[in-house]
């Protein structure tokens, strides 16, 4: 079992003192981030991803991943205490948390949260330790077109999962493109660009600022160059996220919480009942994050599943425990395998491993099936880290989960300021530029419209990290080729994968054809769920 | 904390309590979806089109070398043009009743953006510190009816954590303005 040893070494590599205190405050800070609307799991390492750039890379991975982790766990609070998701992963856990809350379970519904999102982490992170190294060693045989195919393979399917609108997925994906494609012609298109986001802001400031940009161009690594997504990921998530909350007006009836020793104790008892439960929650939530679903449409069909098969389907939004835990799980477990492809190809499962994908690059790692040869540490110091972060994460929940709750009470109109100022700093930090705060406004008008209208963000930020990565893989397989699309599905796994990829792409017009066919017969499917 | 609960709902009540009403408690429409809807369409198809003709600019074919520079961007930008006329069909086709944005919605949420385009502007002049202070207790003073001291003594707060937190511990330097210069900086 040599992923066993491995796995011990990077224990070694993870409980220094030094990664431990990182762990907790990274688990800390993931939860402030978490509950806090306007700084999610995605944004908020990317604010924090410029201070980690002198940082040892295997500390910076913990803490940062430790802050991925806390948001996750944070995402609960709200939405039980107060019905309002600080993520939207967490969505489906008010539909039976917050009435849990109103019944005086509170308590309960926040422990049964923790644990199973603790449980789906664990799930995935066994499923990481012992599948990531086989699929490093597999995908190490992959040339560009096996690459381009699972790049492509990662967009369509978005376009597969997305239920809402494939149109608006394609379109999102293909801005996420064209932004990415910017910095690859470094002349003419940044400009042309840059002149029509100036036109959206201030013409006036910018253009000294425009060239501060081209610094990028040498001494940062390739894929840092040119438009950088961590100005977009704080504008679309963060920036946005402020608009449409303040458009909502918050209003706050949170129950408090209290939880105790007892309470935890007889919740955990009766969780092994829902042992199925867990078992197909965290399935779906494997499977939806390394193929980049992510925790969102994850935390959807953990519980459509769970209503579905369990014998309490019918309670199910009036407070039944079986609802907090199954999107918990799944969540969770979508968030966490979302770094298998992270780690092993080099393509993220998710905003934020996108963002973390990102940093790799900026500690100077390669991502990609080498790293599991080449920095054996960082990656087994990291996945250890998983499994001690999820500990210290529920540790960590269970205990503070009054103080944060606390924190959600202050009113908005001083947390929407400070906010806006994190996320100023955030995109100032990234190169010292002036020019990319106001990218970060626009970025921000951009996010609220898109989210308004259905036009999902995740794909436009992977297609922005991975753009580079895709043209030059499409460009050196059509080199070897001299130019013929045949090349993409010259061999069996070639074929297959651009087959499968296909196949995604045109899943939502196969699946209107077999509704329809379907509705012809009678039958209703009743789980359809719009991933925003 | 009760007396933050009730100024959070202040907060609230104090940005909405001006608007029309419509008679079913709901502000009317500033803008419908479908236009919002259309207008993203030609966003995207102008973007799109933009990237082709610079794409096909800069030369989009074969060469001896492979694909030019252009090859890649310019199917994006067809592609994106395909999927947004697609969306834009789709936009005209669809309802007009559907409210993208209520009167007191878009107030609320200019309410923060306007401060933050002139926050973001006044951050050049007079550094990121003094500008986030004064950004942040002129918001609480306006739209959460605090005190001016407890909004000026935010706002100075979170500056200085951040000044800690960045330019000495961090160091990681930010915008720095003339109070700072004054201030040996």
């Amino acid at each position: 079992m040599d992923e066993v040893q491995a796995l011990f070494q990077g224990f070694a590599v993870a409980l220094s003192p030094v990664n431990i205190g990182l762990m907790f405050v990274g688990i800390l800070l993931g939860v402030l981030i978490g509950v806090l609307p306007g700084l999610g799991g995605a944004n908020g390492v990317a604010i924090l991803l410029p201070l980690t750039f002198s940082m040892n890379p295997t500390s910076a991975i913990i803490m940062l991943s430790c802050i991925y982790w806390g948001a996750l766990f944070g995402g609960a609070i709200t939405s039980i205490l107060f019905n309002i998701p600080g993520e939207p992963w967490s969505v489906a856990t008010t539909f039976d948390g917050y009435p849990m809350a109103q019944q005086g379970q509170a308590a309960q519904a926040l422990t049964a949260a923790f644990t199973s999102s603790f449980i789906g982490a664990l799930v995935a992170v066994l499923m990481i330790t012992f599948t990531a190294p086989l699929v490093a060693k597999f995908a190490l045989k992959f040339g560009p077109p096996e690459f381009f195919a699972v790049q492509l393979l990662t967009f369509c399917s978005f376009v597969g999962m997305n239920k809402g609108a494939p149109w608006k997925t394609l379109a999102a994906m293909f801005l996420g493109f064209t932004l990415a494609a910017i910095g690859m012609n470094k002349g003419a298109p940044w400009k042309t660009l840059a002149a029509m986001f100036l036109g959206f802001t201030l013409a006036a400031i910018g253009m000294d600022n425009v060239t501060g940009q081209l610094r990028l161009t040498f001494g940062f690594e390739p894929l840092m160059k040119g438009f950088d997504f961590l100005i977009a990921v704080i504008g679309l998530f963060g920036i946005g996220e402020i608009l449409v909350t303040m458009e909502e007006g918050l209003s706050f009836k949170g129950k408090s919480a209290k939880i105790d020793a007892k309470v935890v104790l007889e919740t955990w008892k009766k969780l092994p009942r829902y042992w199925a439960t867990y078992l197909r929650s965290s399935l779906v939530g494997c499977w939806m994050g390394i193929t980049p679903g992510g925790a969102t449409p994850a935390s959807f069909m953990g519980y459509g599943i769970a209503k579905r098969f369990s014998p309490n389907g019918k309670n199910f939004g009036k407070g039944e425990i079986e609802g907090v835990l199954a999107p918990e799980t799944a969540a969770h477990a979508a968030g966490t395998s979302a770094l298998l492809p992270m780690l092993t190809l080099g393509i993220p499962g998710s905003p934020t491993a996108a963002v973390l994908l990102g940093g790799l690059l900026v500690w100077g790692l390669q991502p990609g099936p080498l790293l599991f040869v080449e920095q054996k540490d960082f990656v087994w110091g990291l996945i250890a880290s998983m499994y001690l972060g999820n500990i210290a994460g529920l540790i960590v929940v269970l205990l503070t989960v009054p103080w944060f709750a606390a924190i959600l009470r202050i009113p908005f109109a001083i947390i929407a300021p400070v906010i806006l100022v994190i996320c100023a700093v955030g995109a100032y930090t990234v190169h010292s530029s002036m020019f990319d705060v106001w990218l970060m406004l626009v970025f921000g008008v951009m996010g609220y419209v898109f989210k308004k209208l259905n036009y999902p963000l995740a794909p436009l930020v992977l297609a922005l990290v991975l753009g580079d990565m895709a043209e030059n893989a499409f460009r050196q397989s059509l080199l070897g080729s001299s130019g013929s699309m045949l090349v993409f599905v010259s061999n069996p796994l070639v074929g297959s994968i651009t087959g499968l990829a296909l196949v995604m792409l045109f899943w939502p017009f196969i699946g209107q054809w077999l509704g329809r066919l379907r509705k012809r017969r009678g039958e209703i499917d009743d789980d359809d769920v719009v991933e925003v | 904390m009760p007396p933050a609960t009730s100024r959070a709902n202040r907060l609230c009540i104090a940005m909405t309590q001006h608007d029309p009403d419509d008679g079913h408690g709901r502000s009317p429409t500033a803008a419908t979806r479908r236009t919002l809807e259309i207008i993203t369409a030609f966003a995207f198809m102008l973007l799109g089109s933009l990237v082709m003709w610079d794409s096909h600019r800069i030369g989009a074919g074969w060469t001896e070398e492979g694909p030019q520079s252009g090859y890649f961007p310019f199917y994006i930008g067809l592609l994106m043009n395909i999927a947004s006329l697609i969306n834009l069909l789709k936009a005209l086709r669809a309802n007009r009743e559907i409210p993208f944005v209520s009167r007191a919605e878009i107030r609320l949420v200019l309410a923060i953006f306007v401060p933050s385009l002139v926050y973001v502007g006044f951050m050049q002049w007079i550094g990121l510190y003094v500008a986030s202070a004064v950004f942040i207790a002129v918001f609480m003073r306006w739209q959460g009816k605090f005190s001016v001291l407890k909004s000026g003594l935010t706002g100075v707060i979170v500056s200085v954590i951040l000044f800690g937190m960045f330019e000495i511990w961090f160091k990681v330097p930010l915008i720095k303005g003339p109070i700072e210069a004054a201030l040996g900086f």
